[in-house]
C-alpha cells in the first residue's frame, strides 16, 4: 500500500510541476524579457508626452509589470521597470485625479440620454466597468497620498451596477462589483497597516466596513498610514508631522486606557487596537514557511483521506 | 360576462392623434393618442382624477392600435371599477403604463394578446359589498402574473396536452406536454381567461392536435411554479369550460388609491414580438394558422412558439409569407404590406463624385444637367460627362447656311443614344429654319434629324413643343427607351409652287429611332396623348391638358390612375406607378386586378431594378434613398459629405436600372451635379461554415444609428503582420467607369491600389506592417479622374496577435459523494481551430490554448454565510451541484476556483466544470431571494475568467445540436465577453447595441447575442465594427504584453 501512496504523491507532484512548467517555460521567459524591454523603451518615449497622455500610456506598463510580479520567479528587471514607471507616474501632479475623472465620465456617459436612447432605455455598463477596473488596478500601484485620497473617496460608493434585481434577466457576465469593493482591494495593496489581514482574491465579510472606518479616521486626522515598503507616516496632506504623530499616539494611548477600563468594568475580553504603525514588514521567508506548513498539512490530509477511503 | 353600464367614449373626451415619428414604414413608429376626461366626470372625496390614455403603436400598414372603450366592470373583489378596456390581437404584446405627470411612466401590466379584451381599472365606481358580520378582514389582494398559453391536444397515442408559452424566466419559447386531458367544450371556446392562484391565465386553443415535443423545454423556477399551478387547475378549468362560461376578458384587480390629483395611463403596443425568433412576428403566425394560408413550403405552419415546424432546419420565418407578396416574412421589409416586397438585403453606401466643369464643355448652361443613364453617362443640354470626361454634343451639320442651331439634348437611353432638338433649314435660306428633333447614335456622333423619309418635305418629322419638358423639374422630363422609342409631336411641311412652306398634320405619335447605321426613324400610330416609353410593352400617358388621371399600358391599358404618373415600373409583383408629387396621391401598385396604395413608396420619384428608390426630401431627410424599406438621408447613405452636398438644396433627380444616381444642387444659378455610385462589399468567408466571420462589416449600417464607431460606413478589417481579408466589390462598373481604390498603408492584391472596371470583382486587402494597429483609414475612391467626396468605406488595421488561453478542467470533490469530473472537454486542436475560424478573419487574432490537466477541487462549498445573507429557501448548501456566484466582491465559488488555479501567463483562463451547473444568486435586504441559472457559460470580465458547464449532456435534448460543438460555440461567445465587453446584442445592454436593429433573424448573425438566440439553428459568429474596436482596446491592454 505504501507504494500506492508514493505513486499518488508522485502524480500529485508531477501535476504541480506540470503547472509550474506551464508558467515558466522558455517561451514565457522570452515574453517577459520582451515585455520588460518594451516598457524600458516606452519609459523613454513617455518623457516627451504631456501629463494626461503620459498617465494613460504608462498606466498600462505599470499594470503589466505589476501583473508579472504576481508570478513566481519573475526576473528582477520586472521590479526595476515597475518602480521606474511607478515613480514616473507619481511624479505627475493629478495622476490619481485622472483616474477619478475617467471613472466619473464613464459613468456619466453610460447614463447619458443619447446612450440610453440607443439601447431601448437599458444601460450598458460594459465600458464603465472596463474603465473603473483599469482605474483601480492602476491606483493600487500608486503609493501616493493623492491616490489614497482618490481611492478612499470611493469607499462609500456601494452601488453595484451589475447586481441583478428582481425581474432582471439572468446574464452570463459578472462585472467587478461596487467601487467600494474595488477601492477596498486597492487599499489592501497600497497600505501597510491593513485593518483586515485577508489576502484572498475576495473581500472578507466586514472588510469594507473596516476600511471605511480606517479612512474616516484618516480624514479626521486621527490616524496616519504607511505604504508598503516605505517607513514614512502619511496623512492626507503628505508626510505626517512629528507633532501630529505625537498627538495621535497620545490619543491612542488614552483611548486604549479608557477601553481597558471599560472592559474591566464590563468583564469582557480585551482586544488590542492595532498600533499606528505596528505591523512588521512582510517577508518572503515567513510566507514560504507558512506555505510549506500548508503543503505538509495538505499532504498529511491527503494521505489520511486515502487511508480512510481504503478503510485502513 | 354581462357588461355593466357599458359606456363608449363620452363626448367630453378629446382625442388627439399625434404622430411622433416621421416615417410611417418603420416598426419604431409610434402613434400617441392622448385622451383627457374632464375631472367633472370623476369627482372623488379626496382625489380628483384626470384620466389620460396614451396608446403607442407600431404603425404598420395594419393598424395595431387597439379598439377601446370605457366600461364599468366588476373586479374580483366584487367592487365595480371604472375601466379602460382594449381589444388585444393575438401575438401582439401590450404594456400598460401609468404616470402622474406624463413624464415618468411606470409599467403596470404586461399582456400578451390572444384576441380577448383587457380591462385596466382606473378608479372604483362602487365599493365592494361589506362582508357579513363576523367575517375577518380580507387580506389585501396579491398581484397576479399574466401568462398567455396555447393549449393543443397532443397527437399520437400518448395523449396529453401540449402547452406553449413565452417563458417567465427568460422570455424564450417554451413547449411542454402535460398529462392532463382537456374538455371537448374547448373546441367551441378558443379563448378563455381565468385567474388561478397568483396567475392570470390567458388561453388560446386552436383545436388542432400537434405532435408533442420530443423533450419538454427545461423549466426555470418561475415557469416551473406556473406550470404546477396550471396542472393543478386543469380540472377546474375543464369544469368552467364544460359549463360554457365564456371568459374573454379579465376581471381586473381594484384600482389602487392614489394621492395625486391626476393619473394617466398609456398602452404600448409591440407588434414586432417574435417569440420563437424565426423571423415571422407572432401576430403573423397567429394569423397564418387562423386563415390557413401563408405557408410557402408544405408542412410549415404558423406557430409563434416553434421556430421550425417542419423540422427541416430552416426557420419558419423564411418559409412563411403572411402578406402574400412572394417575399418570406424573414426578408420582408413589412410582412403586413404586400406592396413592400423587395427583399431585405445588403445595402449600399454611395461614393459621390462631383461633376467639375473643368473643360468648359457644359459651361454655357451648366445648370442644365438632364439625366444619367445606366453606364453613368450624364446628359447635359450640350454635352455628356462620364467618369470625368466631357464630350460636347456635335451640332447638326446638314444645311448650307451654317445657321443650324442646337437647342439641346433632351434624353439619353442606356445605349448612349440621345435625342435632342435643333433648328433645321428647310431650304438654303435663314428664313426657313424650323424646329426639328435630332438624335445622336452615340455621344460622339453627328446628329441626324428624326424623320421618316430622306426628303423631309415628303414625310413626317418629330418635335417637342412642350414648355413643360424642363431640365430642372424632375416631373417634366422625357424618356428615350432603350429600344429607341419616344413620343413626339409630329409635323409635316409642304412647299407650294413658290417655295413657301406650310405646316400640316401636327399630331402626337411614337417614333422609333434607327438602329445601327440607319438614318431614318419609324413613325408610329397617331395618338391623342403624349406617351412615355420605358421598355417594350410598358408606357404611360401624359396629357398636355393636365387632366388628373393617367393611364398605363402594359401594353394593354390598365384602369385609370387618379394621378398623372411620373414614373412607372414593371416589378415582380405588378406595375408600380409614382405620382408627380407627394400631394397628388399615394403611389399605386397594380396587383390582383386593381391599383392598390403602396405607402412604402410615398415620396419616391424613381427606382432601380432592385427596388432602391430615390425620393423627395421630407421629414428632415435630405435627398433620401429608400434602402431596405427605410428612407435614408444623403448624409447617411453617402457618409463623410461636407459642404453643399449636405444642405437642403440637394435633390436626387434620377436613378438607373443598376442604381447609379444623379444628384443636383440648386438654386439654378449655381447648380452643380454629382454622380452617386452604389457600392456594396460582399463578404467572402474563408470557411463556409462560419459565414459571418469575414472581416467585413456591411451589417452595422442597417441599424437606425450605427454610432460613431461605424459613422455610416462599410468597414473592412485589414490585417497587418499576417493574413488578408477577401472582399468582393459589387458596383455597376464598366470599362468606361474604372474605379480606383487606394489608401495609405493598405495593399490591394499586394499593390498600392486597384482599378476595378466590372461588377463583382474580388480582391484581397492587407495592411503594411508599418501601419499602426487600430488605425482607421477611409478608402480613397476615384471614378476615372474624379475623387469621391464621400467616404463610404473605411478600413481598420489590426495586427496579428496571439491570445493565450488556459483551459482548466475542474472536477468537483464533495465529501461523501463521487468526484464529478466534466464530461465534455475540447482538445487543444478542436478549440484552436474553432476559435481561429471565428476570430482570425474578424480581428486578426489567433488563439493558443493550453488544456491543463484535470484538477479536482472542493469548490462546491459555499454557504449562506459566504453571501452574508439569510437563505430561507435553502438555495445555498455545500455540494448542491451548482456553481453559486453573485458577482460582487465577496467570496463566491467561482472566485475560489480562480484563486486556486489561475494561470497568470494566460490572457484568459477557462474553467470547465464537472458537477456544477452555473447560476447567480440574487441577494437583497440581506436575504438570498432567488437564483438564476445561466445555461452553459459565464464570464467574470474584470478577471478575464470564464466558467463553462462541462456536463452538457442534459442540454442536448433542448438544442438538438452536437453538444461538443455547442460547448465550443459557448466558449467562443464567452471569450467574446472578455474581448468586446458585457451585455448582448439583442437585450439592449450591449456595449455595441446598434440602435433600432431588431429583426431577430439578422441580430442572430452576431456572436454576442443572448442565450435564447444562440440556440437557434441560424445563430452566427459575426463581430461588428464596434466590437472590433472593443477587441482592439482589450488586446492592446493585455497585461502580458504582445499588445
Amino acid at each position: 500500500m505504501r507504494s500506492v501512496y508514493i505513486i499518488f504523491a508522485l502524480v500529485f507532484c508531477s501535476h504541480v510541476f506540470a503547472d509550474m512548467e506551464i508558467i515558466w517555460n522558455l517561451d514565457n521567459r522570452k515574453k517577459e524579457a520582451t515585455h520588460v524591454d518594451l516598457w524600458n523603451a516606452n519609459l523613454k518615449k513617455s518623457m516627451a508626452m504631456q501629463s494626461t497622455e503620459k498617465i494613460e500610456f504608462l498606466s498600462l506598463g505599470l499594470r503589466g509589470m505589476a501583473h508579472r510580479k504576481t508570478m513566481n520567479d519573475y526576473s528582477p528587471e520586472v521590479d526595476s521597470v515597475y518602480q521606474s514607471i511607478q515613480s514616473a507616474l507619481i511624479s505627475i501632479p493629478g495622476h490619481a485625479d485622472y483616474f477619478v475623472n475617467e471613472v466619473k465620465q464613464a459613468k456619466a456617459h453610460a447614463l447619458s440620454p443619447e446612450e440610453l436612447s440607443g439601447r431601448d432605455g437599458k444601460i450598458s455598463w460594459s465600458n464603465y466597468n472596463r474603465v473603473r477596473s483599469e482605474a483601480f488596478d492602476t491606483l493600487e500601484h500608486l503609493p501616493s497620498v493623492e491616490a489614497v485620497r482618490a481611492v478612499g473617496d470611493f469607499l462609500d460608493d456601494e452601488e453595484d451596477p451589475n447586481a441583478l434585481r428582481p425581474g432582471d434577466e439572468a446574464t452570463d457576465t459578472l462585472g467587478p462589483g461596487s467601487n467600494s469593493g474595488l477601492a477596498t482591494m486597492a487599499l489592501r495593496s497600497l497600505i501597510q497597516d491593513d485593518p483586515v489581514k485577508s489576502k484572498n482574491g475576495w473581500l472578507e465579510l466586514g472588510e469594507k466596513k473596516a476600511w471605511q472606518q480606517w479612512y474616516e479616521q484618516i480624514k479626521l486626522g486621527n490616524r496616519t498610514f504607511r505604504f508598503e515598503g516605505d517607513p514614512t507616516e502619511y496623512d492626507l496632506n503628505g508626510p505626517a508631522s512629528g507633532q501630529k504623530l505625537a498627538h495621535i499616539t497620545r490619543d491612542r494611548k488614552r483611548d486604549a486606557e479608557r477601553q481597558v477600563g471599560r472592559e474591566r468594568t464590563s468583564g469582557s475580553t480585551v482586544v488590542a487596537e492595532p498600533a499606528v504603525a505596528s505591523k512588521p514588514s512582510k517577508s518572503m521567508p515567513v510566507a514560504l514557511v507558512i506555505a510549506g506548513l500548508v503543503l505538509l498539512g495538505s499532504l498529511g490530509w491527503y494521505f489520511r483521506k486515502g487511508r480512510e477511503r481504503e478503510g485502513i | 360576462m354581462s357588461k355593466l353600464s357599458p359606456r363608449r367614449w363620452p363626448k367630453a373626451v378629446a382625442v388627439d392623434y399625434v404622430r411622433l415619428s416621421n416615417s410611417p414604414s418603420t416598426r419604431k413608429d409610434s402613434v400617441l393618442v392622448l385622451c383627457k376626461l374632464s375631472f367633472l366626470l370623476f369627482t372623488m372625496k379626496y382625489l380628483t382624477t384626470f384620466l389620460s390614455l396614451v396608446l403607442m403603436s407600431m404603425a404598420f400598414a395594419r393598424d395595431f392600435r387597439p379598439a377601446s372603450h370605457l366600461e364599468n366592470i366588476p373586479a374580483y373583489n366584487s367592487s365595480i371599477q371604472e375601466c379602460y378596456v382594449f381589444e388585444t390581437a393575438p401575438g401582439v404584446a401590450y404594456t400598460v403604463e401609468v404616470s402622474n405627470n406624463l413624464s415618468n411612466w411606470t409599467p403596470q401590466d404586461e399582456i400578451y394578446g390572444l384576441g380577448g379584451e383587457y380591462a385596466v381599472a382606473m378608479r372604483e365606481f362602487t365599493p365592494p359589498p361589506p362582508p357579513p358580520p363576523g367575517t375577518p378582514p380580507a387580506n389585501p389582494p396579491t398581484l397576479a402574473t399574466n401568462v398567455s398559453l396555447r393549449l393543443q391536444p397532443a397527437s399520437g397515442t400518448a395523449g396529453g396536452v401540449v402547452v406553449a408559452w413565452r417563458s417567465l424566466d427568460h422570455d424564450g419559447p417554451m413547449i411542454v406536454r402535460i398529462a392532463a386531458e382537456i374538455d371537448p367544450g374547448w373546441n367551441q371556446i378558443p379563448i378563455f381567461w381565468n385567474r388561478f392562484a397568483d396567475y392570470n391565465f390567458y388561453f388560446w386553443h386552436p383545436g388542432v392536435a400537434v405532435a408533442p415535443p420530443a423533450v419538454n423545454s427545461p423549466l426555470g423556477p418561475k415557469d416551473s411554479a406556473m406550470l404546477a399551478v396550471l396542472e393543478a387547475s386543469v380540472p377546474a378549468i375543464n369544469q368552467q369550460i364544460a359549463a360554457s362560461i365564456l371568459h374573454s376578458r379579465n376581471a381586473p384587480p381594484p384600482a389602487p388609491p392614489d394621492p395625486d390629483s391626476k393619473r394617466f395611463w398609456r398602452v404600448k403596443v409591440d407588434s414586432s414580438l417574435d417569440t420563437d425568433q424565426d423571423g415571422s412576428p407572432d401576430w403573423a403566425e397567429f394569423e397564418i394558422v387562423a386563415r390557413g394560408t401563408g405557408s410557402m413550403v408544405p408542412g410549415v405552419i404558423g406557430d409563434a412558439f416553434n421556430s421550425d415546424t417542419n423540422g427541416d432546419g430552416i426557420p419558419d420565418g423564411q418559409q412563411l409569407d403572411t402578406d402574400g407578396d412572394g417575399t418570406p416574412d424573414a426578408f420582408d421589409p413589412d410582412p403586413n404590406d404586400n406592396t413592400a416586397f423587395y427583399p431585405l438585403g445588403p445595402i449600399p453606401r454611395y461614393a459621390l463624385f462631383p461633376i467639375q466643369d473643368t473643360t468648359g464643355a457644359g459651361a454655357s448652361q451648366p445648370y442644365e444637367v438632364l439625366q444619367i443613364n445606366d453606364k453613368s453617362r450624364v446628359l447635359y443640354r450640350k454635352a455628356t460627362w462620364i467618369a470625368g470626361v466631357w464630350t460636347p454634343l456635335a451640332p447638326p451639320s446638314n444645311g448650307s447656311s451654317g445657321m443650324q442651331l442646337l437647342a439641346g439634348a433632351y434624353a439619353i437611353n442606356d445605349n448612349d443614344v440621345i435625342i435632342g432638338k435643333g433648328r433645321y433649314e428647310l431650304r438654303a435660306d435663314p428664313e426657313y429654319l424650323t424646329n426639328l428633333l435630332y438624335f445622336w447614335s452615340s455621344p460622339q456622333a453627328v446628329p441626324l434629324p428624326v424623320k421618316q423619309n430622306a426628303d423631309i418635305n415628303q414625310a413626317y418629322a418629330g418635335d417637342f413643343v412642350y414648355p413643360y419638358l424642363s431640365a430642372n423639374d424632375p416631373t417634366r422630363k422625357t424618356f428615350l427607351s432603350n429600344d429607341g422609342i419616344f413620343t413626339g409631336v409630329t409635323r409635316k411641311w409642304t412647299a407650294d409652287a413658290d417655295g413657301n412652306f406650310s405646316e400640316k398634320d401636327v399630331h402626337y405619335s411614337t417614333w422609333t429611332l434607327p438602329t445601327g447605321a440607319g438614318s431614318l426613324s419609324t413613325k408610329g400610330p397617331v395618338s391623342q396623348e403624349m406617351q412615355f416609353h420605358k421598355s417594350p410593352g410598358l408606357s404611360w400617358n401624359f396629357k398636355p391638358d393636365f387632366t388628373p388621371n393617367g393611364k398605363v399600358f402594359i401594353p394593354a391599358a390598365l384602369p385609370d390612375l387618379p394621378f398623372q404618373p411620373l414614373q412607372v415600373f414593371a416589378t415582380p409583383q405588378g406595375t408600380l406607378a409614382f405620382p408627380e408629387s407627394d400631394t397628388a396621391g399615394s403611389p399605386k401598385l397594380f396587383t390582383q386586378g386593381a391599383w392598390k396604395d403602396a405607402p412604402l413608396y410615398q415620396h419616391a420619384t424613381d427606382m432601380s431594378d432592385d427596388g432602391i428608390a430615390i425620393g423627395r426630401s421630407h421629414d428632415n431627410l435630405i435627398a433620401p434613398i429608400l434602402l431596405n424599406g427605410k428612407w435614408t438621408g444623403i448624409t447617411r447613405s453617402a457618409p463623410g459629405l461636407t459642404g453643399i452636398w449636405t444642405d437642403s438644396n440637394v435633390r436626387l433627380s434620377n436613378t438607373t436600372a443598376s442604381g447609379w444616381i444623379l444628384a443636383q444642387h440648386s438654386p439654378v444659378a449655381t447648380d452643380k451635379a454629382a454622380v452617386l455610385l452604389p457600392i456594396r462589399i460582399i463578404e467572402s468567408p474563408p470557411d463556409p461554415s462560419f459565414l459571418e466571420a469575414t472581416g467585413v462589416d456591411a451589417y452595422s449600417i442597417k441599424s437606425e444609428d450605427s454610432g460613431p464607431a461605424v459613422s455610416n460606413k462599410i468597414w473592412i478589417m485589414a490585417p497587418s503582420g499576417s493574413g488578408s481579408t477577401k472582399v468582393q466589390l459589387k458596383s455597376p462598373l464598366n470599362d468606361k467607369t474604372p474605379l480606383e481604390l487606394s489608401a495609405d498603408g493598405i495593399k490591394f492584391d499586394d499593390g498600392p491600389n486597384i482599378t476595378l472596371a466590372a461588377d463583382n470583382r474580388k480582391f484581397d486587402i492587407t495592411a503594411s506592417s508599418s501601419s499602426n494597429s487600430g488605425m482607421e483609414i477611409p478608402l480613397t475612391i476615384k471614378l476615372g479622374t474624379v475623387e469621391t467626396v464621400s467616404r463610404p468605406i473605411g478600413v481598420k488595421v489590426m495586427k496579428r496577435r496571439t491570445i493565450k488561453v488556459s483551459v482548466h478542467p475542474v472536477g468537483s470533490l464533495v465529501e461523501g459523494k463521487t468526484t464529478n469530473e466534466p464530461d465534455t472537454v475540447p482538445t487543444k486542436a478542436q478549440l484552436d481551430e474553432f476559435l481561429n475560424k471565428v476570430y482570425t478573419p474578424q480581428i486578426n487574432a489567433v488563439f493558443d490554448t493550453t488544456i491543463v490537466p484535470l484538477r479536482n477541487l472542493e469548490w462546491d462549498k459555499a454557504t449562506p454565510a459566504d453571501f452574508g445573507a439569510a437563505d430561507p429557501n435553502n438555495y445555498i448548501s455545500v455540494g448542491n451541484g451548482w456553481l453559486d456566484t453573485n458577482g460582487g466582491d465577496q467570496y463566491n465559488e467561482d472566485t475560489y476556483i480562480r484563486d486556486q488555479l489561475n494561470d497568470a501567463t494566460a490572457d484568459i483562463n477557462i474553467y470547465i466544470l464537472g458537477g456544477g451547473r452555473i447560476r447567480t444568486v440574487l441577494t437583497w435586504d440581506n436575504t438570498i431571494r432567488t437564483v438564476k441559472s445561466i445555461v452553459l457559460g459565464m464570464t467574470r470580465v474584470k478577471e478575464n475568467t470564464i466558467f463553462i458547464d462541462g456536463d452538457i449532456g442534459w442540454y442536448h435534448g433542448l438544442i438538438g445540436n452536437d453538444t461538443g460543438m455547442e460547448q465550443l460555440r459557448t466558449i467562443a461567445h464567452e471569450i467574446g465577453h472578455c474581448l468586446v465587453g458585457e451585455g448582448h446584442a439583442d437585450t439592449g445592454d450591449s456595449a455595441v447595441k446598434l440602435k433600432g436593429f431588431n429583426p431577430t433573424n439578422l441580430v442572430q448573425e452576431r456572436l454576442m447575442v443572448s442565450g435564447n438566440l444562440t440556440r437557434k439553428p441560424v445563430a452566427g459568429f459575426r463581430l461588428v465594427k464596434g466590437e472590433w474596436d472593443e477587441a482592439e482596446k482589450w488586446m492592446k491592454k493585455r497585461l502580458n504584453g504582445d499588445n
